[in-house]
């Protein structure tokens, strides 16, 4: 291998031989690849950033040993980044290099393969929500949502400017949208909940003319599921305001359709499928109804033909997209989350219907059970609410803090809301952990 | 090159869609737990065995194009290849943990961010990183968003970005989702930009000035240092656009030549799979004086054991900026000291999250791409400083080498990892099409609109003298071809030439689409 760039201490994917580059600097009548350069003196900078160069096997021990030093705790984690199990052929699948090293398809003839797998999982999103457009993903929920926001400032007539959300929303979702309406005439305001659900008379109240766009979340951010969606719906539509809704495709497996209730717009975290947990990297799913198609933001993909007259898949409506309207785009997004999406669409047509709406009713079935284990405790209360609930629910104790630093001792994770509230998120990953669980807190509220 | 890509299917169609291999349709509320007005009524998807749908998606990728496959010298889009034990790195499962876990249990995860934020600082030569931004475009609006958040604790009214023409699309939308009039700046003759017009366009309404150094086709901004002073002087920031970074590695910094804020595009210069369209990432870096204003939480080493009483570190230790935080979603035990967490795990500890002073909050749901980002941080480890700096060497040597064998005009120069070639009297568009039965991937075309019919070609450092060769007889054989020839083209590929106004006339955007327009025809040949 000697004149290979890498025996030299360059970059071991630079497969240049040293005759080959003597060769191509030869051809260019140069010495070496720095007289190739323009750059000032000035501001010329001398290479060092006193990284040493290391060898695969070493930086892959170093990150093993760096990962190894997070604990091992069995999580009961969720408030809005969910992981099921992903079986074993999606990651082979989506690994395969003709995925994974491909970009946007800006040549569709070339890129037939990924173009009908991103028309495959918008076709599933649209099945889901019962809208009619989907896009081929959002950087995430939060992004999502904001962008949802921003879309009823460009769709609505009337002069309202204010975004309705929740009080109880995640501070990610709700961070994420105040900045990106920063730059628009829209301010945010909140609704309250009751039994962790929308206070409907509240929201009622809340909601008048100048209201352009009701944000509603099924299952809420403490699991939840939100049983008023239509009566919110109708709240919204009077006013001429969209609805948006906020789920994920596998609670949408399960629960309402949300075109059912009148919804304008879904988004949520798709990544519930086929991502495993990801320190929070997500996929926002984002699907509208067909009145919005020219504002849609993000890329679609669409049906079309080609020169033989077959079938063929394309991106399509782009001059709503920034590297044709530019300022005037409908958003700035241009990278999305596209393997993410393909992942997910291979993880649902593997569970297929009926292993959706299972998982889904497992969702529902072991969120009660544990937290009906765990209100059979002494001092402790499960839920705190009346609501059904999909994964996840609050649990009462005296001491929360306390109970959780306790817990992870005993080597669970779960979340503090605050000095008297838990939360635990249970699905088919952890859902065999329950019972030491409940045991563990029995342990440490005795 | 013989070459001939893969096709499925029959004179109708490729592989058929999943929906046309398996629909079921079922009521997902008969049985449930759930009251029927909570559940929906039906459902109705496809399922797919395991090896149909092995076969289904292998399939589709044999379909589709990739760096692994052959040259794809997307200008602009750095599409570099993406090394095998990058993934294998960012596969590991005790990586794969939930964002609200309590940080002093995600010790590794946090040692990661900290060693990315301190790589990425000194390549760009910045202060200080967020890593939360998950694209460029997103690390652009937070870039912009923390330069309004900074001209506004300072009263500073502003209301105007500055953005060259030739700039890539997502700088003018930026600038707009942030609330900025965009002033558009005409490319300078020789294909900088120019100064002067400049000069007329800065004033004191101007907040930032948004560039790409080497420019979106090649160039290096000469006059970089008299612009910066320029612009700085009218109290605007100087905005680097992260996407033209891998040129400069190890050679130049953003940050030596009076940038103020910039976006690293790790998909691109770290060379992290493009994923079909994504995952990316774009960190942000910043100078000191705007570190303030970056999102939450950001990570640091712990500034010292506890002192006992539960409090973290001695407050009067800390940067002005930095304030100590609990992590969004009420992490276990969270992180500030109300929680009592005990002494001894505070003491172990050795990086923590805090939160900048006058943070601009968040633009990610949780922390950003980590699969991504994990990947970043192994690139940049294994290649090094030798590595780095032969990156940038190889890019623009092969660029050059590339170029000087096209039988096509590039009218700007002296270029460095990338060139905008002219088709001259050919359509761009054409000629891209053509190419594309030669085996390789063409260039970005038309764009930018500074060189006409313009072939934007970025071969990266991953392309040997051979293979660079093999690429520019495309070039130069699809330039030739007669009008006629590139009507036609491609033939060699899954799909014919695609009907782009067909698509977005009508458009079909999901098979329940397909359905509807399948039962209108036959509706129409039934009556
Ligand atoms: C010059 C330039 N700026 C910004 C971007 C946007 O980056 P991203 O696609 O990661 O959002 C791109 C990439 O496509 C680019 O080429």
């Amino acid at each position: 291998m000697s004149g290979r760039s890498a025996g030299t201490g360059g970059s071991p994917f630079a497969p240049h031989t040293a005759d080959e580059t003597a060769a191509m600097l030869d051809a260019l009548g140069v010495d070496d690849e720095a007289e190739l350069f323009d750059i000032p003196e000035a501001v010329a900078f001398d290479g060092e950033f006193g990284i040493p160069q290391r060898d695969e096997r070493t930086v892959r021990a170093d990150l093993r040993d760096t990962f190894a030093r997070n604990d091992d705790l069995t999580e009961f984690l969720g408030r809005g980044h969910y992981s099921h199990y992903v079986p074993a052929v999606v990651d082979d699948l989506s690994s395969r290099s003709e995925f994974l090293t491909s970009y946007t398809q800006y040549q569709p003839e070339i890129t037939q393969g990924f173009l009908q797998a991103l028309f495959e999982y918008q076709s599933i999103l649209v099945e889901l929500t019962g809208l009619s457009i989907a896009n081929c993903s959002m950087y995430d929920a939060a992004a999502a949502l904001a962008e949802a926001a921003l879309l009823s400032d460009r769709v609505r007539s009337t002069s309202g400017s204010t975004v309705l959300v929740p009080e109880d929303l995640r501070d990610g979702k709700r961070g994420t949208l105040d900045n990106y309406v920063d730059g628009s005439d829209l301010t945010v305001e909140t609704y309250p909940y009751a039994d962790n659900t929308a206070d409907l008379d509240a929201l009622a109240d809340a909601v008048d003319e100048d209201t352009t766009f009701v944000y509603a979340e099924t299952p809420t951010v403490t699991g939840a599921i939100e049983p008023d969606l239509a009566a919110i719906g109708d709240l919204a539509d009077e006013h001429d305001a969209l609805f948006c809704v906020g789920s994920d495709p596998v609670a949408l497996s399960l629960l309402e359709e949300p075109a059912s209730v009148g919804a304008d717009v879904v988004v949520g975290e798709a990544g519930a499928l086929g991502l495993p947990a990801s320190y929070g990297m997500g996929l926002g799913l984002f699907a509208c109804s067909e009145e919005f198609l020219r504002q849609v933001p993000g890329r679609l993909v669409g049906k079309s033909e080609d020169a033989d007259d077959r079938r063929a898949f394309t991106l399509t409506l782009q001059t709503r997209e920034q590297h044709i309207r530019k300022e005037r785009a409908t958003s700035n997004i241009c990278t999305n989350q596209a393997w993410v999406a393909l992942r997910a669409a291979m993880h649902a047509a593997y569970l297929g219907p009926d292993g959706l709406v299972g998982l889904a009713e497992d969702c529902v079935r072991d969120a009660a059970s544990v937290a009906a284990s765990l209100d059979a405790l002494d001092g402790v209360e499960a839920p705190l609410d009346d609501r059904h609930h999909f994964r996840e629910f609050t649990v009462g104790v005296d001491d929360a803090p306390g109970v959780a630093a306790g817990l992870e001792e005993r080597g669970f994770a779960v979340h503090v809301l605050d000095d008297e509230t838990l939360q635990v998120c249970v699905t088919d990953l952890n859902v065999d952990a329950a019972d030491d669980l409940v045991a563990a807190v029995a342990e440490v509220t005795a | 090159m013989n070459y001939d890509q893969a096709r499925y299917g029959d004179d109708e169609r490729n592989e058929p869609l999943l929906s046309e291999k398996d629909s079921t349709a079922l009521d997902p509320g008969e049985g449930s737990a759930l009251p029927d007005d909570l559940t929906r009524d039906s459902l109705e998807l496809p399922g797919l065995s395991e090896p149909e749908l092995a076969r289904h998606y292998t399939r589709l990728s044999q379909m589709n194009w990739s760096v692994e496959a052959g040259p794809y010298p997307l200008g602009s889009c750095t599409m570099k290849y993406n090394p095998s034990f990058a993934d294998a790195v960012a596969a590991d499962p005790n990586a794969a943990v939930h964002p609200d876990r309590d940080p002093e249990t995600v010790q590794g995860n946090l040692e990661l961010l900290h060693g990315l934020q301190e790589y990425l600082a000194t390549i760009g030569g910045m202060d200080a990183v967020t890593l939360q931004p998950p694209a460029g475009a997103a690390g652009e609006f937070t870039g912009i968003a923390v330069a309004k958040a900074y001209h506004e604790h300072h009263g500073n009214d502003k209301s105007e970005v500055i953005i060259p023409a030739s700039a890539h699309g997502t700088n003018f939308a930026t600038a707009a989702m942030a609330g900025y009039d965009v002033v558009e700046l005409p490319s300078g003759e020789d294909g900088r930009v120019d100064v002067e017009a400049l000069e007329a366009a800065v004033s004191e309404d101007t907040a930032a000035l948004m560039l790409t150094n080497p420019n979106t086709v090649g160039l290096f901004e000469r006059d970089i240092t008299e612009i910066a002073d320029m612009v700085h002087d009218a109290g605007g920031l100087l905005y680097y656009d992260g996407a033209n970074l891998n040129a400069l590695l190890g050679r130049a910094r953003p940050g030596d030549m009076g940038f103020d804020i910039m976006h690293y595009n790790v998909h691109k210069t770290f060379a992290t799979p493009h994923g079909g369209g994504g995952p990316g990432a774009g960190p942000v870096g910043v100078v000191d004086e705007l570190a303030p204003f970056l999102p939450r939480p950001r990570v640091r080493e712990a500034r010292s054991a506890s002192n006992g009483d539960g409090e973290r570190s001695d407050p009067s230790e800390r940067d002005a900026d930095d304030t100590a935080t609990a992590a969004d979603g009420g992490a276990l035990t969270g992180h500030d000291h109300d929680h009592g967490h005990t002494d001894d795990a505070a003491q172990d500890d050795e990086y923590e999250l805090f939160d900048p002073e006058h943070s601009i909050g968040k633009v990610h749901g949780f922390s950003g791409n980590w699969l991504v980002l994990i990947r970043a941080y192994a690139y940049i480890r294994r290649l090094g400083d030798e590595g780095l700096l032969d990156a940038s060497a190889k890019a623009t040597l092969n660029a050059n080498y590339l170029a000087s064998l096209l039988d096509m005009e590039v009218p700007y120069g002296p270029f460095h990892h990338e060139f905008a070639a002219t088709a001259g009297d050919r359509d761009a568009a054409d000629v891209a099409k053509g190419m594309l039965d030669y085996g390789v991937h063409p260039p970005t075309t038309k764009w930018p609109e500074m060189v006409p019919e313009a072939m934007l070609t970025e071969p990266t450092e991953v392309e040997n003298k051979r293979s660079l060769e093999d690429l520019a007889n495309a070039f130069n054989e699809a330039v030739a071809d007669t009008d006629e020839e590139l009507h036609a083209a491609p033939t060699k590929t899954t799909a014919r030439r695609v009907d782009q106004t067909s698509a977005a006339r009508n458009p079909r955007l999901s098979w329940h689409a397909l359905g509807e327009a399948q039962r209108a025809s036959e509706n129409a040949s039934g009556e």
